[in-house]
């Protein structure tokens, strides 16, 4: 049996380009099944990755903020 | 210890002018800076400075005569030395002079009118001890 | 007197240049350039649109200073390990010091379709050749969609896709063809330029000009056939005339030990220090670095300033400073300006600016050459327009 593969998309401490570019690049290689899990620090990342499922398509399993920093679940559905 | 070639050291000061030499020329051959350069320095407004020139320099000729210096700051002391209430009444005789925005120029039936308005007067009368005061 | 400590550097670009000339008085210095050009890489920007070759390069050994040793050369290897860089002929050099500065690789290859794309249209982040193919495109268009796709985002020089969209629009304009255009500039970001604060003054500005904006669009291949190019994110873009900006990946050299690159090949330098991991001589600076974000010639010169400072025992550390002319046409431009601490101040786009970044191109050269001269000058800029001064200006 086959576990879908997790990855950790540390985008500490970025702001330009940005976490979404992180979670972009680690989208190229991902596949349908697979879960990303972003780590961010800029307060822009919560409405970012917001407008990047809606266009995307991609599942939000989970958005928190934890003491140091904003973490976001998604899981790879939408890729052709 | 290196002995430091005074020739050496001349040629080097040579050459780093030379450098500075190329890149202000570097400067000028730029088309696209002189441009912005030039609309910047050349705009409607500059224009119309540049076209009233001959006046504002007589302008600024009579202002900065001694003469004329001397009555500004006799002037400007005048007021320094008038109390409040006295600056507030040449205030109030400026306003009521105030001929109207438009300058449509006064028939003389008008101005006579307005000259016997009671405000009108009054600071007409200010100004005019004003001007004894100045004693021009 | 003490032998001076040997100093090897790799690359002859804006990083490899200055930090060469910043060490000449206390080092023995070395510098291995794969050609004996600098080149002055904004240029291509210039070339394509207003084709304009003057300031594109000089040669290097015109640029260093006396006493700095220049080897035209590839390097094949470098071993941080052994310290020891390794040329094309296989011959072995040593070294004391190494900053490793060769900038960045581009790699059309790396989506699918962009090679047979820029051989039609041209971009401006690889050749002179393929920038001279943008110029063609823009004084002949009459009609159609005119695309820049930006197909890695981490590409050098931040603003230049918006650069290049504004002044293609001011050649389209000037053609008077710009009615018959429809104009797109598609880039994988939330919003137009990925800094929300610069976006405040960029969105408007390419609005007013028309300038159409897809957003979240990475490109990822490119359908020569049907003129189309998709997403990463699903979507679809046609074209009539398309430039994507290109996969940009770092240099061809072997560096041991493996760890001290990253998968797309950048070495793995301190953000602060510019140190290669744990290696406290060696440095990697530029593009070729992942200290900085920004792939820009002044992240370069200003990491070249802090290498040769560390090296004499100072503390120097990268603050992150950016300061990207960005160019908008009809002679009118701002910067980006933030670094590590602060983002993006928002300075407006006014005529000043311009000439301010066509000074700076002008006055390159000698920069290059004498740092010495003009450290003093930086200090002074630099200082007045930290970004926080800059945000207390222009809220």
């Amino acid at each position: 049996m086959s576990t879908a593969a997790k990855k950790v998309v540390d985008a500490r401490g970025l702001s330009c380009p940005g976490p979404i570019t992180n979670l972009t690049k680690a989208y190229r290689d991902a596949k349908n099944g697979d879960v990303l899990e972003i780590w961010a620090t800029d307060p822009g990342f919560k409405s970012d990755i917001k407008a990047w499922i809606e266009r995307t398509k991609n599942e939000l399993v989970d958005l928190r903020e934890e003491k140091d920093k904003i973490v976001a679940i998604v899981k790879i559905t939408a890729k052709k | 210890m290196e002995e430091i070639n005074e020739a050496e050291l001349q040629s080097e000061s040579l050459e780093r002018l030379l450098h500075l030499v190329e890149m202000v020329n570097n400067i000028l051959k730029d088309e696209e800076l002189l441009k912005a350069i030039s609309k910047l320095v050349v705009s409607e407004e500059t224009f119309l400075v540049v076209d009233r020139l001959p006046q504002i320099i007589k302008l600024i000729e009579q202002l900065t005569r001694q003469e004329n210096l001397e009555k500004i700051e006799l002037i400007l002391n005048l007021l320094q030395s008038l109390d409040k209430q006295m600056l507030e009444k040449l205030g109030n005789a400026f306003k009521a002079m105030k001929i109207e925005e438009k300058a449509k120029p006064m028939s003389i039936s008008k101005i006579i009118v307005t000259l016997s308005e009671p405000e009108v007067s009054k600071g007409l009368n200010v100004v005019l001890n004003l001007l004894k005061a100045l004693g021009s | 007197m003490a032998e001076k400590k040997k100093f090897l550097i790799v690359g002859g670009g804006a990083g490899g240049a200055i930090l060469a000339n910043s060490l000449i008085k206390d080092f023995n210095v070395t510098i291995v350039n794969d050609t004996p050009n600098h080149y002055y890489w904004p240029q291509l920007l210039q070339i394509a649109f207003r084709n304009d070759y003057s300031n594109l390069y000089r040669p290097l050994s015109s640029l260093l200073a006396k006493g700095v040793n220049l080897i035209v050369d590839k390097v094949k290897k470098v071993d941080l390990q052994e310290r020891t860089v390794t040329l094309s002929n296989n011959k072995l050099m040593n070294y004391d010091y190494i900053a490793i500065a060769p900038g960045v690789t581009i790699e059309h290859k790396g989506i699918e379709g962009n090679d047979k794309l820029v051989e039609q249209y041209g971009d401006f982040h690889s050749t002179p050749q393929n920038a001279s193919k943008v110029f063609n495109v823009v004084t002949n268009m009459k009609k159609g969609t005119f695309l820049i796709a930006v197909g890695d985002p981490y590409h050098r020089c931040p603003p230049s896709p918006y650069e290049g969209i504004l002044l293609a629009d001011e050649v389209f304009r000037l053609r008077g063809v710009r009615n018959d255009i429809n104009m797109v500039l598609a880039v994988p970001y939330p919003r137009a330029y990925p800094a929300e604060t610069f976006n405040e003054v960029l969105e408007p500005i390419l609005k007013e000009r028309g300038i159409n904006v897809m957003t979240f669009f990475t490109a990822d291949k490119i359908d020569i056939e049907n003129k189309k190019i998709t997403s990463l994110e699903g979507e679809e873009l046609s074209y009539d005339a398309a430039i994507v900006i290109p996969v940009h990946k770092g240099p061809k050299i072997e560096i041991k030990p493996e760890d001290a690159i990253n998968q797309d090949g950048f070495i793995n330098a301190d953000k602060f220090t510019n140190q290669i991991l744990k290696y406290d001589d060696a440095f990697a600076i530029g593009d070729a670095s992942t200290s900085a974000n920004a792939k820009t010639g002044v992240t370069a010169h200003l990491q070249a300033k802090v290498v040769s400072k560390r090296v004499l025992g100072f503390d120097a550390r990268n603050t992150g400073r950016t300061n990207c002319p960005t160019e908008l046409g009809f002679e009118e431009g701002t910067f980006v300006i933030s670094d590590y601490n602060h983002p993006a101040a928002k300075v407006p786009a006014n005529a000043i600016n311009f000439i301010m970044k066509r000074l700076f191109a002008d006055a390159y050269w000698d920069i290059i050459r004498h740092p010495e001269f003009w450290d003093p000058i930086f200090d002074v800029y630099f200082e007045n327009t930290q970004p926080e001064v800059l945000w207390k200006l222009f809220r």
